[in-house]
């Protein structure tokens, strides 16, 4: 009957971690061969899968702009991504917006017009899920396309953070997510802290809003660092095989 | 950080099975939370953790399993177990197997900083976590898990101190099974840990064995649980199974439930209601069936009955208190009779959001102890709450004693609550057992009352023996104002110890006058966080009962060190103004000062001064002409002050407040008198009420996040409909817009009847019961324009002149120096951030709000203790002591007192007696629905003041009345054989004061009629008819009785009783008698009386009206708004003030 407590009067959540603490996130890009950039990325236990395609001639020639690139995301979530199967269709509403969602948050950074008359194709797979399928997603996207060799002018790294009972708290799971807490995304671009995203779909009092934005802000500067990590590992691991 | 993934399987509602992941995160930094921690810095303060800390000193620490934590948390609750760890494991436990109480009670003990007990995140530590092995039962897992704690702990502390593990489930053998290391890890059950540790602490040993014997009893019916239900189905009780959380939840948010906390009237207890929204206001909970196993206190979830089955809630008095355990049958019975026109909605109970089960206490039924079998029925001493099921051995002992018992369940088949025996308090009717029940049931703790105070926080105190008197530091003085040449003085009631204010007042030319009020400086005797602090701000406030006090600090401060004595030098908290010749402030200084009290003057000594006398009894004469000047200035300036504020809209309001003169020897009390309101009273808390709103000011502005104020939320507007229509009967309107509005419709009325004070008085009272309830803030908690206070009429208001007997002076007095010492940078210690911290301010608030409230409410409960003590002297017939004193047959003697009708119900009144501040019900309706009035009713009592009753006709019942009221204004009475249409009506009447004995329940007083009272108001009352009176709450007793004896002279009556008896020839004769003894008694007895001259038994009116509001509120609290409270100051927790005609009218 009681619901369950998710901050303790320790200060621990109910997976172990304090309120400004990050999961465990590993990445990694060059998964897919045949995609021209892929990426890994976990954020604890949601696991999710990035393939770019292109810049490739664009398959309709109706949407074809000719002085720059069209962004075509297309978002799945896997049957077994949670506990208990559930298959969702390709039309899901919540799939297709959060795919909008993604794609509003690259047209500014991508820098199209390099790509005129083309399209990039960006396939996005939620293997397993457990909260913050959106920042993951995000994040994915920014080093799938970074391996693919687009343009961007800046990584775009995204983060949740939301109210857990009595104070703000950071890239909530599934369960801090499913139990009525305001949830905030934001997509950051690190180097000028500008935002190309916020969504948030509950009530938050407005006192609360800053406190949330900053620790989203905070979380967003710490992905930003785990991935161009990544990222640049993997650059130095090719120059080293293209010396040799 | 390590992460791992919990695994682990769930059935879901589709039966199908469901695998779920958890991720967890192990970490290495989980502080030990000990004080002797050995790593540098040490560990809980590498991590920012809020909370108490183990102590360094104790042989060691204590870790309960679950078997413990589950079934024995009344005895981990026990003050005396301190440095408990708590596992993460076993609170998992309770919460996933929604022993969601059990988990509170026991973060209850870690929140209190004095128990020094904390909780351990075992689960998410590192080094601690264990995993279940393949196989492995859930309890040994678990027990490995506190194993290895208490492992963790001994390497952790280098061995440095033992631990004891508490089971009932596992042994010492059970240990080395898991860890070979085991040193100083001991496995105890907790008889042996209380035999080893607490040979002599009986209380833990009975409270262990009445546990045990709760246990084994829920074990039995565990076992037989399937076979009852298959027998008595849950339709035996009429009780229904709760809705589910998620149901109920839903239906909150969607209106279709109403969510609120269930109180049970006092006066009727097969009614219990609860506050909804706004829009449905009050929904009536009516019978112990849709009340569904709810007891008063819990937060229930109620659906409303189809509108044709609303009822209105019960006009009767109920006749008594055990009436609510039958009443489930009659309720049907009650409920036809009620006028429709009030219905209310009405709903039930289907579902608890959350119990608020708290120690009861009770006595054991009577003749239960004679019967066989370990179950009992107790009664609790409050009987708005249920009988409750017990289980004890030996009932025998019981019988007759008050007992403490806990409810643990209520099933759905059983009648009544399952509960067990906590401990006894003694013999009931003892006074001393009455007076622990009082304090227990207001939770007040058991080291309040028994006066102590750790040794820890001793130590702390400041030394002063008569060898080695405490003097004042050279250091410290010299940081503080020096106001040793100033007169200062205080004013208290006579005896008073602990003088937190004094004041003094001087011109210093130009007609400016420096006023201060000096207030005792606790704060630099008692450092933030100390163990007397923590110990203090538990306990909120110093409790005073009619006959003791249980102090909320060390005696050697409270009376001695922070008190302020006269002709010694004392540390001060200071408020220094500069005034002009009109009291405008100029200037205010505020800050420590050191003083020297020329005197300790009593409050009427002070009124002697003022009065213009040159020598007061009990002062030296040189002293007086000291400080006469000083006296009258104060006078002066404060009726300024005052009449500025009551200008503004400061209310007077009303109360009837009594104390108890004790007899010197033997006990027992000799009488009961009304305060004595004086000029000085008003004064003084003038002055006081000034200091705390200059402060309150001061401290906002340092403060903005986190100030500690008080405020008092304007009444609600459906709260004056009473005050409203008694003016109305009167013909005055009454502006309730603003506090000034009322207060000058009040003034008004007031002034156009000078020659009613006792209207007036009832209008001020019906005022009080109007407001709402003062309490303590944040001010971080709301917006700049809540923080006013009503009563006082105050922009800002805190409570900073007490604080050797409240703490939230106290932490006034800090935030203050805080502020003044604002510009020097803070340490960054714990101390300031617990000022600056608004949501801490506000826990601390909260917790004041309360313990103020509970002690209010004990204090109320005392005297009415003593009341009924006194009436119990009273009316003891010496005969009946003779015969052994328990002489049933014997008759009370009777004890006639003049009161008035306050209340107006369906089958009788309330009436007030002011002489003693004693209500009580006066049944005019038999429980048969007879309707009786005594013969003496009907006489002229007009005359007669005399104690005694004439002759024996208030024992003559007139049976066969006919009984009419609208329950407002008039209840009136038809005597067979009709009315004769005229009548007569007295808001007064004599009742005599009768006690109703009950072993189970306090002793309540009730009233018999007597006659009708004409003393106060035959100038006003006759003029009109039926609404002549018809002033508050109504008062009318009508019949052709009355009217026979309003009109004066002998011949009037005679042709009165002519008219009567052609009208019905049979009553004639009776009249005839009735009439002519009448008359011959009254005049007997008044001559009687001139010759006593004394003993005036007649209502005694307090000349004037006084105040104090808070108390007030209290007195006269009525049903329908039981938790507000008007605020005012109360100083010493008795404030009188004299409404004095000079400031009444300015």
């Amino acid at each position: 009957m009681s619901r369950t407590e998710l901050l303790s009067p320790e200060g621990l959540r109910i997976d172990g971690r304090r309120p400004a603490e990050l999961r465990k996130i590993t990445s990694t890009t060059c998964v897919l061969s045949q995609a021209d950039g892929s990426a890994y990325l976990e954020h604890g236990n949601t696991k999710v899968l990035a393939a770019v395609y292109g810049p490739r001639e664009a398959r309709h020639r109706a949407l074809v702009l000719h002085d720059r690139a069209i962004l075509n995301v297309e978002l799945n979530v896997a049957p077994f991504s949670t506990g208990e199967r559930r298959r969702r269709s390709k039309n899901d509403k919540r799939l297709l917006e959060m795919a909008s969602f993604v794609k509003q948050t690259f047209e500014p950074v991508v820098i199209a017009t390099l790509y005129p008359r083309s399209q990039i194709d960006i396939y996005l797979q939620v293997i397993q899920h457990d909260g913050g399928t959106l920042q993951a997603c995000i994040n994915a996207t920014t080093m799938a396309l970074i391996d693919a060799g687009i343009a961007m002018t800046d990584y775009v790294c995204a983060c949740t953070a939301g109210w857990v009972e009595r104070e703000a708290a950071i890239d909530l799971n599934y369960i801090e997510e499913s139990s009525d807490t305001s949830e905030v995304t934001i997509a950051m671009l690190p180097k000028s802290s500008k935002i190309t995203l916020t969504q948030m779909e509950s009530r938050l009092h407005v006192d609360k809003l800053e406190e949330v934005f900053r620790l989203a802000g905070e979380g967003c500067k710490q992905m930003y660092e785990v991935m161009d990590k990544t990222i640049r590992d993997r650059a130095e691991d090719l120059a080293r095989k293209m010396a040799v | 950080m390590l992460r791992k993934e919990n695994v682990h399987f769930r059935k879901t509602n589709k039966n199908t099975v469901v695998k779920r992941v958890r991720e967890v995160y192990l970490r290495n930094d989980i502080p030990c939370l000990s004080t002797q921690c050995p790593k540098e810095p040490p560990c809980h303060e590498v991590v920012k953790v809020e909370s108490s800390l183990l102590s360094a000193e104790p042989a060691y620490y204590l870790v309960p399993d679950y078997s413990v934590a589950l079934r024995y948390v009344e005895l981990l609750e026990q003050e005396e177990l301190t440095n408990i760890i708590f596992t993460e494991t076993i609170l998992q436990r309770l919460q996933s197997e929604d022993k969601s109480r059990t988990y509170k009670s026991l973060r209850q003990v870690v929140k209190d900083p004095r128990r020094r007990s904390v909780v351990f995140s075992n689960e998410h530590c590192k080094e601690t976590n264990v995993l279940r092995e393949p196989d492995e039962s859930i309890e040994h897992r678990d027990w490995r898990a506190l194993v290895q704690t208490a492992a963790w702990y001994r390497r952790h502390l280098h061995g440095n101190t033992d631990i004891i593990l508490l089971s009932e489930e596992f042994k010492q053998e059970d240990v080395l099974r898991i860890d070979d290391n085991n040193a100083g890890i001991a496995v105890m059950n907790l008889r042996e840990y209380l035999t080893k540790f607490w040979p002599k602490t009986a209380v833990l040993h009975e409270l262990l064995t009445s546990l045990k014997e709760a246990i084994l009893e829920e074990d039995l019916e565990n076992k037989s649980q399937g076979s009852i239900i298959a027998k008595k189905g849950p339709s035996g009780t009429g009780y229904q199974e709760y809705k589910p959380l998620s149901e109920l939840e839903a239906g909150v948010k969607s209106e279709r439930f109403f969510q609120g906390v269930m109180r049970v009237r006092a006066n009727h207890r097969d009614q219990a209601f609860i506050r909804g929204d706004s829009n449905i206001g009050e929904i009536v909970i009516v019978g112990s069936d849709h009340r569904n196993r709810a007891v008063h206190g819990d937060v229930v979830v109620v659906e409303l009955l189809t509108k044709s089955s609303w009822v209105a809630p019960s006009t009767h008095i109920s006749y008594n208190p055990e009436e609510v355990h039958a009443a489930a049958e009659d309720d049907e019975q009650s409920s036809s009779g009620v006028r429709t026109s009030e219905v209310k909605p009405t709903g039930r109970v289907v579902g608890i959001m959350s119990r608020n089960w708290q120690p009861y206490v009770a006595t054991l039924q009577e003749g239960s102890e004679k019967e066989a079998g370990s179950f009992h029925l107790v009664l609790p001493l409050n009987p708005i709450i249920p009988k409750i099921r017990i289980r004890h051995h030996d009932a025998k002992v019981l019988a007759n004693q008050r007992i403490v018992v806990r409810i643990d369940s209520w099933p759905v088949n059983s009648q009544y609550p399952n509960g067990h025996y906590v401990r006894s308090i003694g013999p009931a009717h003892d006074l001393d057992t009455e007076i622990s029940a009082i304090l227990i049931e207001h939770g007040i703790s058991v080291s309040q009352t028994t006066q102590g105070f750790s040794e820890g926080s001793l130590k702390e105190m400041p030394i002063n023996t008569p060898e080695r008197p405490w003097v004042a530091e050279p250091t410290e003085l010299a940081k503080r104002r020096d106001l040793r040449n100033h007169i200062v003085f205080s004013i208290d009631p006579p005896n008073c110890q602990d003088i937190d204010d004094a004041i003094s007042i001087k011109e210093i030319g130009n007609g400016q006058i420096e006023f201060g009020v000096h207030i005792a400086d606790v704060s630099y005797f008692v450092k933030e966080n100390s163990l007397t602090d923590l110990e203090a701000r538990a306990r909120g406030t110093t409790v005073y009962l009619s006959d003791r006090r249980f102090d909320m600090l060390p005696k050697v401060l409270s009376e001695q060190l922070c008190s302020l004595r006269h002709h010694v030098d004392r540390y001060a908290m200071s408020v220094m103004w500069t005034l002009d010749s009109e009291a405008n402030v100029l200037t205010a200084w505020y800050g420590r000062s050191v003083i020297r009290s020329a005197c300790e003057m009593e409050y009427e000594q002070a009124q002697g001064l003022l009065n213009g006398k040159d020598v007061v009894p009990g002062l030296d004469a040189t002293l007086c002409k000291q400080l006469k000047p000083s006296v009258v200035l104060l006078a002066k300036t404060m009726r300024k002050v005052r009449a500025r504020r009551m200008a503004k809209g400061g209310l007077e309001l009303e109360s009837s407040e009594v104390k108890f003169k004790f007899k010197e020897e033997g006990g027992g009390i000799s009488d009961i008198l009304p305060k004595q309101p004086l000029e000085v009273h008003q004064i003084i808390e003038e002055a006081m009420v000034m200091a705390n709103g200059y402060v309150a000011q001061r401290i906002y502005q340092g403060f903005r996040e986190s100030a500690m104020l008080r405020h008092h939320p304007p009444p609600i507007e459906s709260h004056f409909k009473m005050l409203l229509r008694a003016a109305e009967s009167r013909g005055f309107s009454i502006d309730t817009s603003s506090n000034l509005a009322l207060a000058n419709s009040l003034r008004e009325c007031a002034s156009k009847s000078e020659n009613d004070i006792e209207f007036v008085k009832l209008l001020k009272t019906m005022a009080t019961m109007a407001m709402s309830e003062a309490s303590y803030i944040s001010s971080g908690s709301m917006g700049v324009d809540k923080y006013a206070h009503y009563g006082l009429a105050l922009d800002f208001y805190t409570h900073f002149t007490s604080p050797i007997r409240r703490y939230a002076d106290l932490v006034v007095h800090r935030q203050l120096m805080s502020c003044l010492l604002g510009a020097t940078p803070q340490k960054t210690d714990n101390s300031s951030d617990f000022l600056k911290n608004g949501l801490k301010m506000e826990q601390v608030a909260g917790h004041l709000n309360y313990k103020n409230r509970e002690s209010k409410l004990a204090q109320k409960d005392s005297t009415e203790l003593f009341q009924t003590l006194y009436v119990l002297q009273k009316t003891r017939n010496p005969a009946a002591i003779e015969n052994g004193g328990n002489d049933p047959d014997a008759e009370d003697l009777p004890f006639t007192e003049t009161g008035i009708v306050s209340e107006i119900r369906e089958n009788g009144f309330f009436v007030f007696v002011p002489r003693f501040g004693i209500k009580g019900p006066v049944y005019l309706k038999e429980k048969s629905g007879e309707i009786s009035i005594p013969l003496s009713a009907l006489k002229q009592s007009g005359g007669s003041e005399g104690g005694g009753v004439a002759g024996n006709d208030h024992l003559v019942m007139i049976s066969g009345c006919e009984m009419d009221t609208d329950l407002m204004t008039q209840i009136s009475v038809k005597v067979p054989p009709h009315a004769l249409g005229s009548h007569a009506s007295s808001p007064n009447v004599k009742v005599a004061l009768r006690l109703k004995k009950s072993l189970a329940h306090r002793h309540t007083i009730y009233m018999t009629l007597i006659g009708l009272d004409h003393q106060g108001t035959t100038a006003s009352a006759d003029s009109k008819l039926g609404l002549g009176v018809s002033a508050a709450r109504g008062r009318h007793m009508k019949g052709h009785s009355g009217r026979l004896f309003t009109k004066a002279g002998e011949q009037l009556k005679q042709d009165e009783l002519k008219r009567i008896a052609q009208q019905d020839p049979s009553l004639a004769p009776i009249l005839q008698r009735d009439l002519i003894q009448g008359i011959q008694e009254g005049q007997h007895k008044q001559q009687e009386q001139q010759k006593k001259g004394g003993k005036n038994v007649r209502k005694q009116q307090p000349k004037g009206g006084y105040v104090d509001p808070e108390e007030a509120y209290y007195q006269s609290r009525p049903e329908s708004s039981l938790y507000n409270l008007i605020e005012s100051f109360d100083r010493f927790r008795i404030v009188e003030s004299n409404e004095s005609p000079a400031s009444f009218s300015s």
